[in-house]
Formats: C-alpha cells, structure tokens, sequence
C-alpha cells in the first residue's frame, strides 16, 4: 500500500473509498462510514487540497537521510508529551477564570475508553491537559509530522462562549462560532458560560433564551454539542456533563486513529518479506500506536502492540542476505540496558535502516517491562526478562567472537541484577495468586543464580578459584559451562609482571581447606577444561581461529577425545584433515602462557569490558569476591525458599555455610549444614551428604556441641560403607569412643539406631512357666568399623497383650564387645509376667555415652516376606504361659501303717509337663514322727495299679514290695533335702522314706461289746509330714505340701469272760481285730495278769489251745482264750507292787507291700530274713474286772427323766444305796453307820452341782437304804459317759451294781433360742 | 593417561584437528569409517548421568558416563531436578497438555546441559541429564521408554527388594548400553 | 512382554503354595499361612503393576487405577477382564468375577453338592471347602493389594466366594 500510494500520486480519496472493500471486505454501512472518517482524517490535518498526504509523509520517511532525525523527532516529542491533550478555543476570553475549575477535573476519574477491539475498557485514572489553541504548542506543525505523530493532536476542542442577549448572540456570536464549527474538522462541543447573578432573574432569563438558541442551532438530534455553566448559580450537573463529553469526543478520536494506525501497519505487514521493506517504517508506526495506547492508559493494548514489534523484528532482523552489525561494542555496552528504554537515542539504535539488535532488543523489552510495571504485573517481567536473558545471552554467544572478552558474562551478571532490583522493589507480597507468587520467587532465585554462575566463573578466570567452593553446586553449573571464547584470548600487557608474580605467590600458597577426620577427596571440577590448555589454544589460533571458531560448540570436546584411547587412525585421519584445512597455522605458536599469566590477562581485559564500578570493585579481591559470592548466594536461596523448589535453596544455604565455615562463623555455618544435611539424609541422597556431613560434624565439634557431634559421628558411620575408606571411618568411630570416654556436661542419649540394630532369633519364641527365669538370646548388629566396647548393654521387652505396664529392661551390665557385623547376645531374664513379648529399644553405655538404639535389624535374616507386607516385623520373641500346677506330691498309700515300727513312707512325685530336672525335696516330719537313717529309696511309678501288681505277685513283696521297679535308686537325706534324680525329672516317680511312727502309751484293750471308739486310736495314730519341692531352672517354682500319714497297732484288742465255771475258772476270751492291710501271722500270745488273777493250769500265761501260728487276714478277726482263776491277793501283797492291769504279749509277723500299707519294718541293713527277725511283739493292756463275789452294798441307778437331756439344762441324778447284809465288826471304822460317796464325772463333759463326795447316813442293818442326788449339767452333746458314783471305803469286791448305771448316756444339743455358757 | 598426555600435547600443537572432526561428525556414525569422529562426537552429544528415584524421591540408581571424579555434582543435578517434577505434578495447571504424560519432557533449560524426566504410574522417577543441546525429543521418549522396560525387568527380580537401590548387574549392563545407542538409531 | 507362562503350571504351583503353607511350615497357624500367601501374592502384584502399567498415562483418581486392574491388569492375569465392579464412593471397591480362572478347576468336597439341605456333615463339608478356597484367595487378594499400593493406593483387599467359581474381591481403601 505504501508503495501503490508513492507510485500513483493522482489517487482521489473517492478511488479510496472504491478501494477499501478490497481491503477489509465489510458491510456497506461500515464502508460508508469508513470513508467518512477518512475524509475527516485529512480534514482533521487541516489539507483541503484533492491529493493524499500520505504521499508527502512516507516520501519524507523513503529518504534514509531523514529517518534518523525523524526518529530524533519521535523520541523527544515521546518524552515531552505523555498526556491527552484537549484543545479549548475561547471565544470571548473566558479561560483565565475557568481554568482553575476546569483543570480541578484532572485527571479525570473512572473513564471508559474503547481498547483496540472497541471493547470499553475502565481507565482509573485519566490524565490530559487542557491547551488553548492559540498556544505554540498546537500551532505550526509539518503536516506530515503532523500525521505521523498523530497521538499527541488534540482529542477533544472545547469551545468556550458567553453571551448577554439574543442579539448580540445572532448578529455577532453565531456567525463566529458556525465559522470556528466548520474550520474545526475534530471532536468539539460548545460551553456557554452564563455570567448573569442569581438574584437578577432578567439576566438569567435572558441566558436561558440565549443558550435555548444556542442549541437550537448547534446541537443536533444525533449529537448534543452544547452545554451551560453559570458562574453564579453553582450547577453541580454541569462539570457530569462536561467530563460525558470530554469522554465522548476522545473515544471518537481514538476511534479514529486506531482505525488508522491499524491499516497503515497492516499495509505495511503484508510486504513484510518483500526486498523493499524498511522496519522502520513499521516501527514508528506501531510504536506510535503503542504510545497512543499509552497515553490513553490503554496499557494492555500498548503492551500488545510491542509484542507483536518483537515478533516482527525477530522474524525479519536476521532475514538471509543482509549481514547486521550486531552492536554492544561500544562502551558501557556490557551493563544491560534491558530496563530503562531511554538509555539510548533510538538514532544510535539504528544504522543504515536497520536496528541493531543488541540494542534494540532492549530496548524493546525495556518498553514492555515499563509496561508490565504500570499493569503493576511485576512477577510477569520477571518470567519474561529470565527468558528474555537466556536467549539473549545466546545470541551474544553467536557473537561473542567480535564481542569484547567476556561481555557475555558480564551482561547477563548486570542483566539479573537490574531485573532482581526492578521487580522485587514493584512486587508487593499477595500482589499475585500464590502459586503465581511462588513461581515468582522462583524466577527470582533462577536469576540469582544465573547471575551467581556468570560471577564466579568471571572470578575463576582472574584467579580466585582456590576461594570458590569446590561444591557439587558449583562444580555442576561451571564444569559444563564452556569458557569464553574471544577471538584471542586476552594477552599479557606489557607492564604486569609484578602482578603476574603476585598470582604466582597465590597460586603456590593456595591449598584446599583440609577436610575434617583427615578425608581426602578429589576436588570437584570447576572447569570444563583445564584452562590452560584452553587459553594457549585459543591464543595459538590467532591467525585462522575464527574459521573454525564459528564451528566449534564445546571445548570439553578435547578432553573427550583426550580420554578416549587415542587410536593411531585418529592421527592419521585428522593429518590428512591438516591439510586439506584452509589455512595453515605453523607460524603462529608462541610460547604458551602460565596459569597466573592467564589470569593476569584476563583480570585486565576484563577491566576494560567491565564499565560497572560497582561490579569490577566486587571482581578487585578476593574479600569482595566473597561478599558478592555470598550476597548472591543468599539472594537465590531465600528467593527459592519461597517458591516451590525447596532442595535449590538448601543447597544453596549449604553455599552460604560454606562461607561461613571459611569466616569461621559456626554458629550460622552449622545451622544452615543441618539443614542441608536433614534435605539429604531425608530423601536418603547418601553419597550428596557424605560430602556435606563432615563439615557439620567440624562445626560441631568446634561449637563444642558434643550432643551434635556424637550424632554428627554416628550418621557418618551409618553411611554407606562404599562412601569413606575404612580409616575414615575408623577416624569416625575413635572420635565416638574418644568423646563417650571422656566426661561431657549435659550427657544425652545418643540414638545409635542407624548404626547399631538389633532383632530376636528367627523361629519360635522362648517359652517359659510363669516366674521362671530364662536367657534371651538375640542378634545385635555393629556398624562400626572396628571392634567397639558397650559398658552396658540392656533390651526392653514390651508386652503385645497389655500395653498398660509399660516395658521392662533386660540388662547385661558387664561389658561386651561388639564385632563389625553380627554379633550374639545373651541376656539373662528375670521372670516374667505371662504374655507375649517382643523386643522395645536397645540401650547401652559406650563409657559414660548412653545410647539407644529403635530399630530391628533389617540386615538379620528377616523373613522374606515380611517386609514386602511393609509392616515392621514385630516378632514375639518371648511367651511367659498363665500359672499352672507344675508338679504335685501325694502319699502313695492311704492305708494304716504299723506303729512303732520302721516303716516305708511313699510320696508321689508327679512333674505336670514340666521338668524337674535338679528339684530338692525338703521333708519335715511332724511330732511323734521319725526319719530312720538309712536310705531313702526313688523308684519310676508303676504304670499299672499298685493293688492290681499286688495281687497279681502277692510274694514279689517279701522284703520291700516294689512293684514293677525297673529301677530304684537310693537317695541321702541331708539336714531334711533331698536332690531329685535327673531320670525322674519327667516321669512320676515314687519316694520311699523311711520313718516311725513313735508312740509310748500302750494300746488298750476293751471289754467286748463296748462300744469302741475308732475315731480315737485313728487321731493319735496320725502323724504329718510337711513337704516342700524347690524346682525350676533356678529353685524358683516351690510346692509345699503336708501330707497325713496313717499309723496304727496290728491289732485291737478286746476281751471278754466267756464262762465262768464254778471251780473258780474263767475262761477269758481276747479278741484280736487286724487294723493294716497285710495279713499277719501270730506265732506266739501271752497273758500277764495283773493282780487277783492267775492262770489256772500251768502258768506259762499261753492260751489253754495251742495252734499258732495263726494267720490274720486283713480287717478280719481272731479269737484266743485263756483260762484264768482268781489267785488269792494277801500272799503276794508285799512280795511285788500292784500290778494294774493285765498285758497281752503277742510274737507275730507281718507279711505287707509298702506299697499298699504296713509292711516288715525296714531293717537298718538288709539282712537274712530268718524268723526272729521277722517276729515282732504286740503289747496291749487289758482291763479285767474282779468279779462280785460276797456283795454288801448295791448301788443302783434310778432312771433319767424321760424328756432326755439337753446341754445346758439342770438335771439330777438319783443313785441308791442298800445294804444287802449286816455290818460285821471286822469291818474297821468308827462310823458304821456312815458310807462315804465319791461322784466321779469327766467335768468336761458334766458339771456338778452340790456335794460331790460325802458321807451319807446309813444303818448297819440289812435292807436299810439311802438316795443319794446331785444336780448335774451336761455340756456337750452327744453320747457321753455319765457320772459314776464310787463308794471309796467299801472294797469293789463287796458291791454291786444293781441295776447298773448305763454306759454311756445321750445329750441332745441345746435348744437354739436358749443362751448359756460354756466354760473355757 | 600417559599416551594421553602425548596426545594432548600435540593438540595444543595442532588445535585445528579437533573442529573437523566436529564438522565431519555433524552426519552421525552412519559409515564405520569414521569411528573415530563417531567417539569424539559421543564424547560431547552424550547423555551424562540416568538416574531412578524412588517414589519417597530416594535415590535407586544412579550412573553417570563422565570421567569418574565427578558423579557428586551429577548426583546434585538430579537431585535438584526433583524440585521441577514435584513441581510439574503438584501443581498439574503448569504442566499443562503434558498433564498424566510419564514422559515429562525437558525439566531444566540450562545454557549448557539437559535434564529431561519420567514419571511412571508407581511415582518412580527417572532422570537423564544430557549434555547434548540439540536432542530430538523422540529420542528421548525412546530412551526413556527402553529404559523404563529394562527398570521393570530389574524390579521384577524376585530378589530385588522394592524401594532399596538396584544393584543387579544385568541392569547396569542393559542401561550403558542404551545410553550408548542414545540417538544414533535416530540418525541411522 | 513376550514370555509367558502355562496357566496349568501357575495353578498348580498355587495349589502347591497353598498346601505346603497350610499343611507343611504352618500347619496350625492358618492366619498365618493365609499372611505368608497373601504376601507372596503382594510382592507379585507389586511386580505386575510396575510392568503392565508401562507407556501408559499416569493415573490422575483412585478409580482410574481399579478400572486399570479391572480391565487391563485382569486381562493380562487371566485374559477376562472384571465382570463387574461396585463401589460406594467412599473408598471401598467390588471387583466380581463370574468365573475365576483359579477356583475354575477347583472341585470340592462332593457332599457339597447336597449343600441345599442343612445336614451337619453338608453344611460342615461346605465350610471345609469354603477353608480350603479361602485359602486360594489370598495370593489374589495380594496380588490386588500390591498392585494398587505400588500404584500408591494403600489398601485392604479381601475376598469373598458366594458361589464358586464365582467370586468377588473387596477393596477397602485407607484413606
């Protein structure tokens, strides 16, 4: 289009408007007033000719000569106008008092514009300036200017008029105004300004009529162009509807220019590949439209309008063909300039019509950025520059050949820090949504970083990389960033050698910071390649360098094909290359540089790269370098910090400590290691913390934070083994011991769980009785290098069943060393309460360190699929069984035994599933009980009934009848224990003691037929022995026992006088009942009778038949009679004492099993049985009463009451005496006719009231009697002896009893209700 | 290394040799004849470092192909280009088209080195860094997709012990040689 | 995945399992044979997933996941996909398979066809049977949990046999 206007100058705006469909193809209606508007546009420039003024204006910009100033032009009329302007015409000089009121309205508040697509869009804020149109500022412009910089022309005219009355309004006003209306082709609407008073109500209606006309005559129904302000009379509405229409006129304007602009550039798009396009043309187009937008405060059209002049200049500025001077070599180049778009005149951007891109770039982003900061989008120029800057330092890496040394670098370093500097001071926090916001940060922290590589590789270059942090960090982001690649690289001047030596000396002092615990490591690489070599590369291809140069993407290449296996073929291919190479290059090697000549010359040539003071004084020395280095360091931490990525801050926060560390700042160097450490060892990054781990323990241990320290140590040690040598570690673990065994304040535990593990057995728990003790044996595994020694090693067991008691400990207090590795361990363990155990926590002393220890060693054999279920194995390890009855003791027979007698005494030892193994027996007899001396016998239990056995072989029990006694051993009783048999640990077994029953009374016997009170000689046969079995692994189950042992006579024995013959004999009959459970066998029975007795026949006292032996069956009865007959007494009397009673001599023999009940008596040694042995004598009193044989008294009991007696109820008892014959004389005594009564009672049994003896009156003639009555109680129930009453002076021979007195009486218990005592 | 010092030398003699292969190599190792380019230009187009991580972003192998000495700074690498993939999943609007893609395309655009991610279903995660600054992104789909497979064959080990580090020896095999075969199957 | 494996051999490599956990190492602790099996089965699943789910999307929601098992994980196991698949939205999912290839061949005590009738001997026969399946279960339902949990779907995964060879398994997920 520009061209066509050029070439045909005769075009007729009517053609144009015959054109245009062509263009935008639109609706009629459109088109007209398309057309319209065009007309107005060369209206508007005030051209009334019938050509274009295109023509004029581009021909003025075809003139490469003019363009430069032009652009002048455009920048400073840019910078000295950046606000809408509204003319005011003022007809009859009414400004000088309105303009105070007008411009009060400014700016003008919540405007709305149209935008680009005619979208209205609010405008906060408005600013404009009021210019009369008289003023210079508005007059004498070129046209064409006039036209190009369209967007400074008035938006809106405001014709200001006043007027007193109608007349001068027709004849005067009118046709002035219509003549203003005409000439003024741009938005205008008319103020009338009534000056009339308010109280003078002519004038003002007079101004009402005038300004009545005043829009009859210029506002049409379309467009209302007038509006009234009284002075006077304040009118609020008026200033609304001034504003309205202000607003209108510029939103027509706008309109307008848009619409003009817009088809200019899209003209001018369409030819954009074409050879004749200028960009300048377009540029100023669209930046002038841009800058419209601007003014207007159309921001994001504005901003719209620069992107698409990067797009367009991107794709046209290195279109083929044209080769560009690149620019940035002049000075101050190497600060960025990517912020302040006024930093260069546009006419030193542009050289022979094309714009140099360093520059202009720029210059380009500087517009949008200004942009962006007035949309107040700050976070947006960050993302944007951050690209901006990566991009643009690649284009400055295709030029870096021509560029000055290291301009790359520096630009990006001064680059970041504008960008940094610029947002964060226009971001505001909750600016943005918070995930903008992070990512905000993290640009932020990009930057930094960007600009902290750049840094420090500049740093390297001038030397200072003993001073850098050989860290992963740094090594990553400088040993893959190429070198600089000058053309030359830099030589060194002339003068330098004391500088050069000065490096020397640093060079030669430098050493790396030794690390701590002695490790040696191979400083990361902070080169891509080794600089030297690089440098006297590049400085001996002077001469034909570039041609490659241009090729050559990576210099670590050469190391490359440095390491790998040089083969000859290289050689070979690569000399055949040399030659057919253009160029040769022997002529241009000189001596190669040394390292600090390197350095040398680049510190200079960087000197005059670098134009930023601020910069190059961070670069003069090493103390410097370091600020910046950690100032960077930090600004890109924290920035990360707040953004997503985390792990870059803390890494970087490890920069920082590194620095701190050097300043020997410890306190800050190891807070921040910590945190580093914690983001490795969390994520388990071994080999990353093994390298930041020692520096932290160096801290610690300087801080003298020995807690740090030890756990510092530990984790070290717990590391990956492949990660230290072994002396490493070793150094690790002496720094432990050293530190365990000297004293330390506040000594805390140490969590060794990474280091020392622990796990139970595999297979089943240890199972125990309740309260037994066990040893718990478990595997411990020791990461350390070395053998280590624990003071004290302890296991908790906690409970699984019930969690309410807490754990209990399990100690081994004496030391134990553990070996690297496995290692196990047995506990000794105290008895338990019953559950199910598992392992807790391990603690330990290494000397006076506690530790303890969490985890279950996963390195033990753990069962394979435990850990794929992803549940710690927690194995019970110990299972404590409820209380049971492990053992019980019981007598082995249950019948009588013989008294007196040795005899065996079985006890029943019967183990309940539990072993016996090592139990002691202690046996404590009871009174009236014995242990005879000699052994003590244990023998397995028959398995068969011991009666069954017993029959079955009733003779296999001659000497001692042991069943089937496979085997019997004897045993000692020492001070009453006895040490079980292991054989019988398990299996019940049978002890035999030998005991005897002593009882010194005699047994009596008693008369037949009276009642026999068994009860009796069973209680005082009962003996006790009182047993107590100590068992268990260490004696710690007891069971006591006391058990009742039978013992009785082999016989009871009872008599009675069968006949009585009348030569005096009587045959008196002894009843021998057996009381064992063995038959006995009676060889021999002899009577000694007491006195009044003798045997009648030959008085050997044998029985009158003889047919011993006699054998007694068990339970069963024998019968012997002896004949016997009153002997005189008066011959004997002096001759030996009163015998009593009569004895009964039995020679008998007892043939028993021990295992049913009595049997032989034990000899003391086993002996021969012969028979004397056997025999054993039986000895019993027998009572015999004389019979009555010249009765002179008769005592006769009257009966009871018939109710019976009760305990507790007074009764009497009647007793009679008669005298059967007369008294005789020979009968001694002066009172003869007294008799003296005794009542014998048992007074437990009965009390008794009134005289118990006394004499009683009584005539000495036959038939006299006398009642003799006492009152007696009884006091207990039952059958009870009734009181006797015995006459002490009469001999028993001369009374009887007639009727005889019962033999024993019943008591009936009391009555419940009655209350009585019973006597203590 | 004492050929290789020689050999050194004579390239500070003859510093020209070099940027030929460069140029020569620009076809990659299509004719055997020029095997020795193919070396120099693998030695500078080649992946540096593949690594797995563990869905607790702990490490489960990690190989580097540079000189030995300095795996440290590739475990670095890796391990911070672990804050971009928490990032690409956590807040998924970034991640964009690629939204459940295990191919996470290029995680770091730094000036000089390439890392590129995988994601897979279980949350493992697999890292390569390439110095190669011109990759086909098919190429590393491909890569990563061999790579991926021969992970599966290495945790399927009966004996492999999940979320503990790979040690099978048959893995690391399998992995240099698809690192090897990186990109040249592309060009032939 | 070219190699593949005769279905045969797999079962009665299961049916081995079973037998020898529950009558050989852990003849009177079943809870801990059906644990032992169960985990087994965990680790293969585990392995499976990490396999089957190669070149394939992410998956974005827990149900993405069980349709995965459902479908292409199942039919990869047993070359039939999930018949039918239930849930309340809270986390607990059905899975029924009308014919479960591993109890397809499986026979019961044949007195368990009179399993109408509520006779003692049936009726015991049934769950002796139903035991002895059950146990069968267990290396699936690990499968499933080591699938989902690999896929990072912590869950409980048990089964339930209404009538065979039908038989569904029921996956609770811990939120």
């Amino acid at each position: 289009m520009l061209q066509h206007i050029i070439r045909a100058p005769e075009l007729e705006l009517s053609d144009e408007t015959e054109i245009l469909p062509k263009i935008f193809p639109r609706k009629k209606k459109e088109m007209k007033d398309q057309g319209r508007r065009k007309k107005k546009m060369c209206a508007e420039i005030g051209w009334r000719g019938k050509k274009c003024p295109f023509k004029m204006l581009w021909g003025g910009i075809k003139m490469i000569g003019k363009m430069a100033n032009l652009l002048a032009q455009f920048q400073s009329i840019k910078s000295s106008c950046d606000r809408l302007v509204i003319a005011v015409e003022d007809v009859n000089d009414l400004w000088p008092d309105l303009k105070k009121e007008f411009e009060e309205r400014l700016p003008f508040k919540r405007v709305f514009l149209n935008n680009k697509t005619r979208n209205p869009v609010a405008v906060d804020e408005l600013p404009a300036d009021f210019i009369l149109t008289t003023d210079a500022r508005l007059r004498s412009r070129f046209p064409q200017e006039q036209l190009l910089f369209w967007f400074r022309e008035p938006y809106a005219v405001i014709v200001l008029v006043t007027c007193e009355d109608l007349d001068e309004f027709k004849t005067i006003l009118k046709p002035r105004l219509k003549l203003i209306v005409q000439n003024e082709e741009r938005e205008w609407f008319i103020v009338f300004v009534s000056k009339a008073p308010a109280h003078n109500d002519q004038a003002t209606k007079m101004a009402k009529k005038v300004y009545a006309k005043l829009e009859v005559d210029f506002s049409s129904k379309k467009r209302e162009r007038c509006c009234k302000l009284d002075m006077h009379g304040s009118d609020s509405n008026f200033w609304e509807d001034l504003e309205a229409k202000i607003m209108e006129c510029i939103r027509n304007t706008l309109d307008r220019r848009i619409q003009f602009y817009e088809e200019e550039i899209r003209k001018l798009s369409e030819q954009r590949f074409m050879p004749v396009w200028n960009f300048c043309n377009f540029f100023i187009l669209k930046e002038s439209l841009a800058f419209m937008f601007e003014i207007a405060h159309l921001h994001e059209d504005a901003l719209r309008e620069y992107d698409e002049l990067e797009l367009c200049y991107s794709e046209t500025v290195n279109m083929a063909g044209r080769l560009r001077d690149f620019g940035g070599m002049e000075r101050g180049d190497d600060q960025a300039t990517l912020l302040d778009p006024g930093k260069k005149a546009l006419t030193q951007i542009v050289q022979d019509d094309s714009f140099r891109e360093f520059e202009f770039r720029q210059y380009l982003f500087a517009c949008q950025a200004k942009l962006l900061f007035k949309l107040s989008r700050p976070f947006e120029v960050a993302a944007r520059g951050y690209s901006f800057i990566i991009s643009f330092s690649k284009a400055l890496a295709l030029h870096e050949s021509t560029l000055p040394f290291c301009m790359r670098e520096v630009w990006v370093i001064t680059a970041c820090l504008a960008l940094i500097d610029a947002t964060a001071s226009h971001y505001k926090d909750g600016l943005a949504a918070p995930d903008m916001e992070k990512e905000f940060y993290r640009v932020q922290g990009e930057l930094f970083t960007l600009c902290r590589t750049k840094f420090v590789r500049l740093a390297y270059l001038i030397g200072y990389g003993s001073s850098i942090e050989r860290s992963p960090v740094n090594s990553a982001s400088l040993s893959m960033l190429p070198w600089p690649k000058p053309t030359v690289w830099p030589s060194l001047p002339p003068d330098a050698s004391t500088e050069v030596l000065a490096k020397e000396k640093t060079i030669l002092q430098e050493s790396p910071r030794p690390k701590h615990f002695g490790i040696q490591r191979k400083p990361l690489p902070l080169e891509p390649s080794v600089l030297l070599r690089e440098a006297n590369r590049r400085r001996a291809t002077l001469s034909a360098g570039n041609v490659f140069e241009l090729l050559d993407g990576r210099p670590n290449a050469i190391d490359g094909s440095m390491q790998m296996s040089p083969l000859p073929k290289v050689n070979a291919i690569s000399m055949s290359r040399t030659y057919s190479s253009p160029g040769n290059f022997d002529g241009s090697i000189d001596r190669p540089m040394r390292l600090a000549e390197i350095y040398v010359g680049s510190e200079h040539a960087l000197r005059n790269t670098i134009s930023d003071v601020n910069l190059w004084k961070s670069l003069s020395s090493v103390k410097e370098f370091e600020q910046k280095y950690l100032d960077l360091s930090k600004g890109a931490a924290n920035n990360y910090h707040s953004s997503w990525w985390k792990r870059h801050g803390v890494v970087l926060d490890g920069e920082i400590a590194a620095v701190y560390l050097k300043r020997e700042k410890y306190e800050l160097a190891a807070k921040l290691y910590e945190k580093v450490c914690a983001l490795y060892a969390g994520e388990g990054w071994e080999n990353l913390l093994s390298d930041v781990l020692p520096n932290l323990a160096e801290c610690q241990k300087i801080l003298n934070d020995q807690a740090g320290y030890l756990s510092s140590c530990v984790r070290l040690l717990s590391l990956d083994k492949g990660l230290f040598l072994t002396k490493e570690r070793q150094a690790f673990q002496s720094e432990v011991v050293r530190l365990a065994h000297s004293e330390m304040e506040r000594p805390v535990p140490l969590d060794v769980s990474s280091l020392i593990t622990f796990s139970g057995n595999p297979g089943p728990p240890l199972e125990l009785c309740d309260g037994d003790p066990g040893i718990l044996s478990v595997t411990v595994w020791s990461g350390f290098p070395d053998d280590i020694t624990l003071e004290s090693l302890s296991l908790t067991l906690t409970a699984t069943n019930n969690t309410d008691e807490g754990s209990k400990q399990i100690k081994n207090s004496d030391a134990t060393i553990l070996k690297p590795g496995r290692n196990a361990i047995t506990l000794s363990l105290p008895p338990q309460k019953p559950g199910l155990y598992v392992l807790g926590v391990l603690t330990g002393q290494i000397g006076q360190l506690r530790f303890r220890s969490h985890s279950f060693s996963k390195g033990g054999p753990a069962d394979t699929d435990d850990f794929m279920s992803y549940e710690k194995p927690t194995r019970p390890i110990l299972k404590v069984s409820k209380p049971r009855s492990l053992v019980d003791l019981a007598a082995a027979v249950s019948s009588a035994l013989l008294i007196n007698e040795p005899q065996w005494v079985g006890i029943i030892v019967r183990p309940i599933n539990y072993s016996l193994r090592g139990a002691v027996l202690h046996i404590d007899t009871g009174p009236g009980l014995r242990i005879e001396k000699h052994g003590i016998e244990i023998q397995k239990l028959a398995t068969v009934s011991p009666n069954a056995a017993n029959l079955d072989t009733p003779q296999s029990s001659e000497n001692d009848g042991s069943p089937v006694a496979d085997e019997v051993k004897q045993l000692t009783l020492i001070d009453g224990r006895i040490e079980l048999v292991d054989w019988a640990s398990n299996i019940t077994s049978v002890l035999w003691i030998p005991v005897r029953a002593i009882s010194d009374e005699l047994p009596k016997g008693t008369p037949a037929g009276a009642v026999v009170s068994q009860r009796q000689s069973v209680v005082d046969g009962l003996r006790t022995i009182a047993l107590k079995l100590e068992f268990g692994v260490s004696h710690n189950q007891i069971f006591e026992k006391t058990i009742a042992v039978h013992f009785t006579d082999p016989f009871h024995v009872s008599t009675c006088v069968s006949d009585k013959c009348n030569d005096g004999t009587m045959l008196l009959q002894v009843i021998l009942q057996s009381q064992v459970k063995a038959s006995l066998t009676i060889y021999d029975a002899w009577l000694d009778l007491q006195d009044g007795f003798v045997h009648a026949g030959k008085g050997d006292g044998r029985p009158t038949s003889n047919f011993f032996p006699l054998i007694v069956s068990p339970k069963s009865k024998a019968g012997i009679l002896f004949s016997i007959c009153l002997g005189n007494t008066l011959v004997k009397d002096e001759i030996k004492e009163l015998r009593p009673d009569s004895i009964l001599n039995i020679r008998y023999g007892i043939s028993g099993c021990r295992t049913l009940g009595a049997h032989t008596p034990v000899a003391e040694e086993p002996i021969a049985a012969n028979d004397d042995s056997q025999c054993l004598t039986f000895r019993s009193a027998l009572v015999l009463q004389q019979p009555v044989l010249n009765p002179c008294l008769a005592v006769g009991f009257l009966p009871l009451p018939s109710s019976g007696l009760r305990v507790g109820q007074l009764m009497t008892m009647k007793w009679r005496v008669e005298r059967l014959k007369d008294f005789e004389e020979n009968m001694a005594s002066q009172n003869h006719d007294k008799v003296l009564y005794e009542v014998i009672a048992n007074y437990e049994n009965w009390m008794i009231a009134g005289r118990k003896r006394g004499y009683v009156a009584l005539s000495t003639k036959q038939g006299s009697r006398v009642e003799i009555t006492i009152l007696c109680l009884p006091l207990v129930a039952g059958y009870v002896r009734p009181p006797q009453l015995g006459l002490p002076e009469v001999d028993e021979a001369n009374i009887t009893c007639n009727p005889p007195g019962p033999h024993l009486i019943c008591v009936l218990p009391p009555a419940l209700s009655s209350s009585f005592c019973i006597p203590a | 290394m004492k050929s290789g010092q020689s050999l050194r030398d004579q390239y500070c003699k003859f510093p020209h040799f070099k940027p030929n292969y460069v140029e020569v190599t620009q076809p990659r190792l299509s004719n055997p004849t020029c095997f020795a380019f193919s070396v120099c230009a693998l030695q500078e187009k080649m992946i540096v470092c593949v690594a797995v991580v563990g869905h607790q972003n702990n490490p489960l192998y990690i190989q580097s192909f540079t000189e030995a000495d300095d795996a440290l700074k590739l475990h670095h690498i890796v391990h911070c280009s672990l804050d971009v993939v928490d990032e690409r999943v956590n807040n998924p609007k970034k991640s964009g088209p690629t939204l459940n893609e295990t191919f996470l395309g290029l995680l770091y655009p730094t000036e000089n080195y390439k890392v590129y991610g995988y994601l897979t279903n279980t949350k493992v995660k697999f890292i390569m860094v390439t110095t190669d600054l011109d990759v086909r992104d098919a190429d590393v789909r491909n890569f990563f997709r061999r790579f991926h497979a021969a992970y599966v064959d290495a945790v399927s080990n009966p004996f492999h012990v999940p979320g503990k580090k790979i040690t099978s020896r048959t893995f690391a095999e399998r992995v240099s040689t698809i690192v090897k075969s990186f990109g040249l199957n592309s060009a032939g | 995945m070219g190699r593949e494996v005769s279905e045969s051999c797999l079962e009665s490599l299961l049916t081995e399992i079973v037998s020898s956990y529950c009558n050989g190492f852990y003849a009177n602790k079943p809870e801990l044979a059906a644990r032992r099996i169960e985990a087994i089965g965990f680790q293969v699943g585990h392995q499976l997933s990490e396999r089957y789910t190669i070149d394939r999307q992410r998956f974005t929601d827990h149900l993405e996941a069980i349709k995965f098992i459902c479908k292409d994980f199942w039919s990869e196991l047993f070359k039939k996909q999930i018949d039918n698949l239930k849930t309340n939205h809270r986390g607990t999912f059905v899975l029924q398979d009308n014919r479960f290839r591993w109890l397809a061949h499986m026979s019961v005590d044949p007195s368990l066809d009179a399993s109408g009738s509520i006779q003692d001997p049936s009726a015991m026969a049934e769950n002796k049977a139903a035991q002895a399946t059950g146990m069968h279960l267990y290396f699936p339902c690990g499968i499933i949990r080591g699938a989902l949990s690999n896929l990072g779907i912590p869950c409980a995964v048990s089964a339930d046999i209404s009538n065979l060879p039908a038989c569904s398994f029921v996956v609770r997920i811990k939120a």
